[in-house]
């Protein structure tokens, strides 16, 4: 019997309402079909271009998107659909959030009273030891932990922020963004510690655009393309020049890796307002038809991954 | 022409100091790639070849002919593009304004950097970091730039966006005998863009 995803997003469909001129009203639609599942003890890595929807969506499963949004479609936590209660319930204890920007600390709290907040359950000694630890393996000094977040760099405020949620016994851990900022040595210090986070059973979704972070530790990558997931890829795919991926735009994005042979396909991504009705990749790919422009394709299973595209085979 | 930096030391008040004793040159057409971890000083180097930032010692200088040019007031022949477009352009100005703040670019400029003319109506608010960063590079490919330093400009961009973007500034620098300083934590595209590279780190105690 196949395993049921800890986290599942189906056709997920997220909408603002806008006030555009006086009191006119329209519906801004930015996430279209959004469709991801995480196993536990996996890394699922999602990569794609900014304002393609990856923190969106990272926002709607924690629920905490503005009042104004509107979403549709599922999003499942254990095999049960999350309602708003449930989604405030389980954030903190079950999912946590690595937020993209550093200024989600609380800047009236100090570093370790803002890391022992995911450690409810242990005494203050524990807490004390776990946070020096913690703080330790970043090359942080335990003195920090006595710091505000005013007082840190981009690149320590970014440890403490990865401390907070890597301390927590949660089941899911979102990280959006996690790496930029870092130097190398501790870039691999967290690398390598999503994975072993990973491989003690829990799930991690790590939204980034550094596809070569991904590619280090991540079991499968989705990618992201004008709120849509336009693949799910294996890692091995992306090996040499990405002939065995699925979509023409990851091949594109596979080819303009700086490693690889940096080429650059045409245009960009459509905003939000003018979103096409066919494929949304359907004006910048080379091998599109009249089909592609009419109808939006349906995601499916291909060679051991997901697409979004009808020349697929 | 060069640009050289010759003997920078820059520090704080609190005693830290940030850069000590640098020496950098980057000739015109020269693409260089300036590396280091975070916190040895990347961004304030930039800051003080763009004169944004004065050292504590040392010059920095412009010269031609092993002479050194004086630089007076007005356009800035080194340019500076930071790495999120969103804060170096003026929130309440549709994008056509702030394009040509300083002369409108080339119309084949504007096309080849993908750049739709409907863009030009709208507000910065209304663009994602991509679009935005095309602006932000255009704006300051003018002829009377001969230096330009990208302070980690595509790191917040997909990998296809960079690549578009580094594209037209290399070609525009060659053509125009530009020099181009690199500055990303990003070591393939260091690799791939740059002729030489100078590392921060090494030399530093």
């Amino acid at each position: 019997m196949k395993k049921e995803p800890i986290l599942k997003v189906e056709n997920l469909e997220l909408s603002f309402s806008q006030y555009t001129q006086g009191l006119k009203k329209r519906e801004l639609t930015v996430i279209t079909n959004l469709d991801l599942e995480v196993n536990e003890g996996e890394i699922l890595a999602v990569v794609g271009s900014s304002g393609s929807g990856k923190s969106l969506l990272a926002h709607a499963v924690m629920g905490i998107l503005p009042y104004n949004a509107r979403t549709k479609g599922k999003i499942q936590y254990q095999g049960r659909e999350l309602s708003q209660t449930d989604k405030e319930r389980l954030r903190g204890d079950e999912i946590v959030l690595i937020p993209q920007s550093v200024n989600y600390l609380d800047p009236l709290l100090k570093v370790g009273q803002q890391i022992a907040i995911s450690l409810k359950n242990e005494t203050r000694e524990q807490q004390e030891e776990i946070i020096d630890h913690i703080l330790g393996r970043y090359g942080l000094d335990p003195s920090v932990k006595n710091y505000y977040p005013f007082q840190l760099s981009g690149g320590m405020a970014r440890k403490v922020l990865l401390a907070t949620a890597l301390t927590s016994s949660a089941k899911v851990i979102i990280a959006d963004e996690p790496t930029p900022g870092l130097d190398e040595a501790s870039l691999q210090e967290v690398l390598k510690d999503f994975r072993e986070i990973a491989d003690s059973g829990k799930a991690i979704l790590m939204i980034t655009h550094d596809i070569h972070a991904a590619l280090e530790i991540a079991d499968k990558i989705a990618i992201f393309y004008a709120g849509a997931t336009l693949e799910l890829a294996n890692k091995r795919d992306f090996a040499r020049g990405g002939e065995e991926l699925r979509h023409p735009y990851t091949k594109a994005l596979c080819r303009a890796l700086p490693g690889k042979s940096f080429e650059a396909i045409k245009g960009t991504q459509p905003l939000s307002s003018e979103l096409p009705e066919g494929c949304l990749f359907s004006d910048r790919c080379p091998i599109c038809t009249e089909e592609c422009r009419r109808a939006r394709p349906q995601y499916r299973s291909i060679q051991g991954g997901k697409v979004r595209c009808i020349h697929a085979a | 022409m060069r640009l050289r930096a010759n003997q920078i030391t820059f520090g704080y008040k609190s005693g830290s100091t940030v850069l000590e004793d640098v020496n950098f040159t980057v000739d015109e057409g020269e693409v260089v790639g300036l590396t280091a971890p975070s916190g040895y000083g990347k961004s304030t180097l930039a800051k003080i070849l763009a004169g944004f930032v004065k050292p504590l010692q040392g010059e920095v200088c412009l010269e031609a002919d092993g002479k050194k040019l004086e630089r007076g007031k007005g356009y800035n022949p080194v340019q500076l593009i930071f790495q999120h477009p969103e804060k170096a352009v003026n929130p309440k100005w549709k994008m056509g304004r702030v394009l040509s703040e300083v002369g409108m670019p080339p119309g084949e400029l504007i096309e080849a950097a993908g750049i739709k003319e409907e863009w030009m109506s709208r507000w910065p608010a209304e663009l994602s970091g991509g679009e935005l960063q095309r602006f932000c590079v255009i704006r300051a490919l003018n002829p009377k730039t001969r230096f330009l330093i990208a302070d980690e400009m595509t790191t917040m961009l997909d990998a296809i966006t960079q690549a578009q973007i580094w594209k037209l500034v290399l070609s525009y620098a060659e053509e125009h005998q530009m020099g181009v300083v690199v500055i990303s934590h990003d070591k393939e595209l260091v690799k791939r863009l740059c002729t030489r590279v100078v590392d921060l780190a090494a030399g530093m105690p």
